[in-house]
């Protein structure tokens, strides 16, 4: 239609690779450069990376990176993998309450884990010290081992989703094929199922690797001395402020290769998933009855039930009589009481920021979706590569770069709330945009011409065929953008300044402060707000899981 | 004055050229159908007359006025699509009264309009259902109830029938065909399937490679095609080869005479002939023919339809379909039998240079 006048969608284009331009791109670059410029002589110089290079918390920090990776890739895998096995294959009595508990483990917020653990198994968690009373010692949560076991409960559930749709998308025949061959039920699985279901756990896999090695929250908390690289970035980069910031953002170099090199290999191993038929039949699940019932049941709700706990513990503990950090026996509401009188700020600015940032990535997630799907050629794919890059990001990284970038004029927007916004959209509008196209791709083309050739302008045609399709998947990938915005921690670390504290921050700073009454209610208020959310975005979407992810 | 007129229209994606110069006129009320495998191009000119997409050269008018300047939303042209392309979150009546709205038509007549073309294709009383409680047979109906709706000069019709089942296929090609008559709207038609083709339209345009291949009605198009892929694409057509000395062709080992060889113009250097399968005529045991060149071969296959049955013959290299209409069980040779096939003279085509074809015997 370039023929035939003015379209819209050039300028927008054009706008999308500003924004992206001038809120990603240029601030990542001063990551960069400040990791290529001296600290004390201000030339060019690869000092910092040779400072990293010959530093032993470096050395130890990256290893024990690839620790917590692996470490939390394998146990993730292990529980997710054996969940979704034990559900597909056998019947199992509460299904949708094994896939609620999971769905709340995984949309708990992330540092509500880590204190969550320590109240009970910290140096006087509660159930350490009742187990001492028995005469049993365990081991504390604090180091690799306490990091791992959160990660492995944190986001087994990733796996449990992604491996469970791909085995529902499988097809029975396939293995009743094979039984007809006459394979043994547990070859069956191996020679069969598992290698068609193999890109899928894969990915997952690796995916819970990117989001391990990105955490910052779980190995601060309850990592003591087993410091990560994203806990490293952030510890040199608070020594590092007021000054230049060149060795916190070499690490943050480091971890963003690391993390990108991860995130292409998930790409790759996903590429061609391609073996779900559109034609399946459903896998009956086996009725199973006696000890076996029990054990299946047994493994099944252990999984999801402990996964739960931090999110469990919260609750409980926000209620609990406090005088000062320490809980007292009893019950009260005196934690929710301080949070409404003194601490309404986080809250506040929490539910502000979030939902400004999810009106902006709805807005640019639709029309860039748009671009990405319909509008193919060269500018559009290069967008839709740009747009991985916040996937590759880890949060921190992201917060240092926004600070570094914007605290001289004539962009000065550094500690303001603006900037915690900007830090969410950025981060957060790969996930909308690629929702759109994914949406768009699945709707007729021929849609839109029909209408046009009925006489609507092109836009319009947009406005009132488009959109409203749209729109519930829209919906729900807002609400759960809400989720995480609402949820996120490392990049507002950074970021935050007194006024401009979100809750996820105040959560931290309280658990580091001891208070863990206060930071019970905040992660209980934040957890409600969570929960609300995604039924919500469950409702919307028809109940599809595949939201979550 | 012609109704549509396409004037040298050419079109290239990227450095690949799908339409090649394209002239067409097209009579108003007419049914005319661009008929061609996939990949032809038929499907890029409907959408260059949608306006979805721009001619790279050539003009299109219709109704006296230009057409290829005005905007999509403008051209005030009827569109089936193969999809149906049925706005799903509307009801059938808001489907088809969508058209009407962007016109800004009082909500009383669109709405009796909307009743109107429902009683046309039949979906009188769906109103208020959704597309997704339809069949696919129905949704197509409410696509072509919502393009008629508008009244529009020129209705198109992207391969409407393709995603339907066969019965359906042939039950709304009838509909639409006596539609069309009725309301005598100009139509053009896109379409793979011959039998479709020759089924609805007036006239038919054959489409190869970017060209246009000939046009013409259904009747001369079958018996009288200009070209081998318009002989070939139209119904089956047996190729022969042959060889031709001072004032004989001979076809396998058989050498004949024909009658007028020196009237014949041009032979070409294709060396072959053509006729199709239901002109060939099977002799029973002993039967002569005068009527042209007679071949022997061995049955290797044997296809019984019903109302007729196919036979396929092998003599030497030659391999050649023929067609027995209402067999009876004993007039049917068997596999492996040997028979004696007469290939009419008057019947038979001859292929000439550059892709033309010709009759080999002037009436």
């Amino acid at each position: 239609m370039t023929r035939l006048g003015f379209d819209i969608w050039k300028p927008i284009l054009f706008a999308a690779w500003c924004i992206l331009a001038l809120f990603l791109i240029w601030p990542l670059s001063s990551v960069l450069l400040a990791s290529l410029i001296d600290n004390d002589s201000g030339t060019w110089s690869l000092s910092n990376y040779a400072d990293l290079w010959q530093s032993r918390a470096f050395h130890r920090a990256f290893i024990n990176t690839f620790l917590a990776g692996f470490g939390g890739m394998a146990s993730a895998v292990i529980l997710g993998l054996a969940l979704a096995v034990l559900t597909s294959y056998w019947s199992i009595k509460g299904r949708s309450l094994i896939q609620t508990f999971s769905i709340l483990a995984l949309v708990s917020p992330p540092f509500i884990g880590a204190y969550a653990w320590i109240v009970l198994f910290g140096a006087n968690g509660s159930v350490r010290v009742l187990l001492r009373e028995w005469g049993m010692t365990i081991p504390n949560i604090y180091g690799a081992g306490g990091v791992i076991l959160i990660f492995a409960f944190k986001f087994y559930p990733y796996v449990y989703l992604i491996v469970s749709s791909a085995l529902e998308a499988l097809n029975p025949s396939l293995e009743e094929a094979a039984e007809s061959l006459g394979m043994p039920p547990w070859k069956r699985f191996f020679k069969i199922s598992l290698p068609m279901i193999m890109p899928a756990l894969v990915g997952s896999a690796l995916l819970t690797f990117v989001l391990s090695i990105a955490d910052f929250g779980t190995p601060r908390l309850i990592g003591r001395d087993f410091n990560v690289l994203a806990t490293e970035a952030f510890a040199l980069f608070s020594s590092e402020i007021g000054g230049h910031a060149g060795g916190a953002s070499a690490l943050s170099m480091i971890l963003i290769l690391t993390s990108s090199i991860f995130v292409l290999l998930q790409r790759y191993a996903v590429r061609n998933d391609l073996y779900h038929s559109g034609l399946v039949k459903k896998r009956v699940p086996k009725h199973i009855t006696g000890i076996r019932a029990l054990i299946i049941h047994g493994l099944a709700y252990a999984i999801v039930i402990f996964g739960a706990i931090p999110a469990i513990t919260a609750i409980i503990f926000s209620f609990r009589k406090t005088s000062g950090p320490v809980f007292q026996p009893g019950w009260s509401l005196q934690s929710y009481e301080k949070i409404f009188s003194s601490l309404t700020t986080p809250v506040i600015n929490t539910l502000t920021y979030s939902s400004v940032a999810v009106m902006l990535i709805v807005a640019a997630g639709l029309l860039i979706g748009y671009l990405i799907a319909r509008r193919r050629n060269f500018a559009t794919a290069a967008l839709d590569t740009v747009l991985m890059v916040p996937y590759l990001v880890p949060g921190i990284v992201m917060g240092i770069a926004l600070v570094t970038r914007f605290n001289v004029p004539p962009l000065a927007i550094t500690g303001t709330g603006f900037i915690i916004i900007l830090a969410i959209f950025v981060r957060r509008l790969p996930y909308a945009s690629r929702a759109v196209a994914m949406a768009l791709r699945q709707l007729s083309p021929s849609l839109e011409e029909a209408a046009i050739s009925l006489g609507y302008r092109p836009w319009k045609a947009f406005a009132k065929v488009t959109v409203p399709l749209i729109a519930p998947g829209i919906m729900a990938g807002a609400l759960m953008s809400f989720v995480t915005a609402m949820n996120e921690l490392s990049a507002s670390l950074v970021l935050y300044v007194g006024g401009t504290i979100t809750m996820p921050v105040r959560i931290y700073l309280s658990v580091m402060d001891g208070e863990y009454g206060t930071a019970s209610a905040i992660a209980s208020i934040l957890l409600f707000l969570t929960v609300l959310s995604v039924y919500a975005a469950f409702r919307l979407s028809g109940r599809k899981q595949s939201i979550l992810l | 004055m012609s109704e549509l007129q396409i004037q040298s229209v050419t079109k290239r994606f990227g450095t690949v050229p799908v339409l090649h110069g394209i002239d067409l006129t097209i009579e108003k009320g007419e049914f005319f159908t661009l008929l061609g495998p996939s990949g032809c191009g038929k499907t890029t000119l409907l959408r260059v007359l949608a306006g979805f997409l721009d001619p790279d050269n050539g003009s299109i008018s219709l109704g006296g006025q230009r057409l290829d300047l005005r905007p999509a939303h403008e051209r005030d042209i009827g569109m089936v699509f193969q999809d149906y392309a049925v706005f799903p979150h509307l009801t059938v009546a808001e489907n088809i009264g969508f058209g009407l709205k962007a016109r800004a038509m009082p909500q009383r007549d669109i709405k009796a309009r909307v009743e109107e073309a429902m009683q046309m294709v039949q979906l009188g009383g769906l109103g208020e259902r959704l597309p997704s409680a339809l069949s696919g047979g129905q949704q197509q109906r409410v696509g072509l109830a919502r393009a008629i709706a508008i009244r529009p000069q020129l209705l198109l019709m992207d391969e409407p029938l393709s995603n339907l089942d066969a019965k359906l296929r042939t039950e709304l090609r009838d509909e639409i065909r006596d539609l069309q008559k009725r309301l005598a709207i100009t139509t053009l038609y896109v379409t793979h399937d011959q039998e479709e083709a020759l089924a609805v339209s007036d006239r038919i345009c054959v489409m190869n490679k970017g060209r246009i291949e000939q046009t013409a009605d259904p009747f001369t198009l079958y018996s009288q095609p200009n070209t081998r892929f318009a002989a070939s694409f139209l119904g089956h057509m047996n190729f022969i080869p042959y060889r031709k000395t001072q004032n004989t062709l001979s076809i396998g080992e058989n050498d004949f005479t024909l009658l007028d060889l020196a009237k014949m113009k041009d032979t070409g250097t294709q060396a072959e002939l053509a006729i199709r399968p239901e002109h060939i005529i099977l002799l029973k045991g002993g039967e002569t023919s005068q009527e042209g060149p007679i071949l022997k071969g061995r049955v290797i296959k044997v296809v019984y339809l019903g109302r007729e049955a196919h036979i396929k013959l092998e003599t030497g290299t030659i391999s050649l379909l023929i067609q027995c209409p209402a067999p009876a069980r004993n007039d049917l040779p068997e596999v492996g039998d040997a028979v004696s096939v007469v290939l009419p003279t008057n019947r038979m085509l001859v292929c000439l240079d550059h892709g033309q074809i010709t009759p080999l015997v002037r009436p």
